[in-house]
C-alpha cells in the first residue's frame, strides 16, 4: 500500500453534512483492510475534531495521510480559536450553547476523547486567526 | 446475540431494518459521552433522534441504536441509517426498563 492523501472540507453549522468528512475516511480505512479497532480510535477522534469545527469554529479541512503503519489526521479551521487550550482539554469543559446541547453535544468530551485514542496530539490555536488539531493513531501499539 | 433476535425479545419496533451481532449495551444522550465509553458491537439507548446519531453509531462500531419512551428518528436520520446498514429500533418503554431487559438477556 502507497500512500493516500485525503481533503474534505468540513462546513461551519451544517449539521446535515456534519461528520460526513470522518465517514468519508472511515470507507476508506476500511476498503483497505485497517484492523477495526483501530479504525475506531481513529474515527472517533477525527469525528471530535470535525464536529467542534461544525459546532465551534468556522469552515474548515480535514486532512488525512493514511500509511500502511499509520494515520495522520490534521483538522484546520478559520477562527474563532480557542483561548485557554489547556482548559478546552479538561473533561467537562464546554461552551457550547444551549441549542447545541439539545443534540446531545456540548458534554466537554470531545477533545479528551481525542486525547484519549491517538498516540501522538497537537492542538495548536489562535484568537481570532483558527485552531489546528493535528493527531497521529498508530497501527502498532504505540 | 443478534440484533433481530433482541427485537423480538423485548418487542421493539424496527424503523430500519438491518442484522449485527450485539454484545453489549450502552445508555447515553450525551454524543461525546457515548464515543468515549461505548464498547464495540453495543446496542445504544437513546432518546436523541436526529441525524448525527447514525454518524455516533456508525464512527464508534455501534451495532444498534434503539430509541426510547416514544420517540421517533427524523427523516433524514432514517434515510442516512438505511444507506450506512446501521438498524434503528423504537420502543415506547423507558431507557431504565429497556436497559434493566437486555440485562436480564445476557447483553453485558
Ligand atoms: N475548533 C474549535 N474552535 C473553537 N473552539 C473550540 C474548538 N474546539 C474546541 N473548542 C472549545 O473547547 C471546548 C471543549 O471542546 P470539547 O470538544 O472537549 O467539548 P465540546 O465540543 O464543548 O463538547 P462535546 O465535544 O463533548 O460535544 C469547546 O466547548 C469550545 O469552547
Ligand atoms: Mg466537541
Amino acid at each position: 500500500m502507497t500512500t493516500i492523501e485525503l481533503d474534505f472540507e468540513i462546513k461551519h453549522n451544517d449539521f446535515d453534512r456534519a461528520g460526513s468528512a470522518s465517514s468519508g475516511l472511515k470507507n476508506t480505512l476500511k476498503q483497505i483492510g485497517y484492523p477495526p479497532d483501530i479504525i475506531k480510535r481513529i474515527v472517533v477522534s477525527s469525528y471530535e475534531a470535525e464536529m467542534n469545527v461544525v459546532v465551534h469554529a468556522s469552515d474548515g479541512h480535514l486532512r488525512a495521510v493514511i500509511t500502511p503503519d499509520e494515520v495522520h489526521v490534521t483538522v484546520k479551521d478559520n477562527g474563532p480559536g480557542i483561548e485557554n487550550v489547556e482548559m478546552a482539554m479538561k473533561e467537562g469543559y464546554s461552551t457550547a450553547p444551549e441549542r447545541i446541547r439539545e443534540l446531545g453535544f456540548g458534554a466537554g468530551m470531545g477533545l479528551p476523547n481525542i486525547k484519549k485514542n491517538t498516540d501522538e496530539l497537537k492542538v495548536e490555536s489562535f484568537v481570532p486567526t483558527g485552531t489546528t488539531v493535528d493527531f497521529i493513531v498508530r497501527r502498532s501499539n504505540g | 446475540m443478534k440484533v433481530s433476535q433482541i427485537k423480538e425479545k423485548l418487542n421493539l419496533e424496527y424503523v430500519v431494518q438491518s442484522d449485527n451481532e450485539a454484545v453489549s449495551g450502552y445508555a447515553s444522550d450525551l454524543l461525546s459521552v457515548v464515543m468515549g465509553k461505548v464498547k464495540p458491537q453495543s446496542v445504544w439507548l437513546t432518546v436523541q433522534t436526529h441525524k448525527n446519531i447514525v454518524a455516533v453509531a456508525k464512527m464508534a462500531d455501534i451495532s444498534a441504536i434503539v430509541i426510547c419512551d416514544g420517540f421517533s428518528p427524523d427523516d433524514d436520520t432514517v434515510e442516512a441509517a438505511q444507506k450506512e446498514n446501521i438498524p434503528i429500533l423504537k420502543t415506547d418503554k423507558g431507557v431504565f426498563e429497556i436497559a434493566g431487559m437486555l440485562y436480564e438477556s445476557g447483553i453485558r
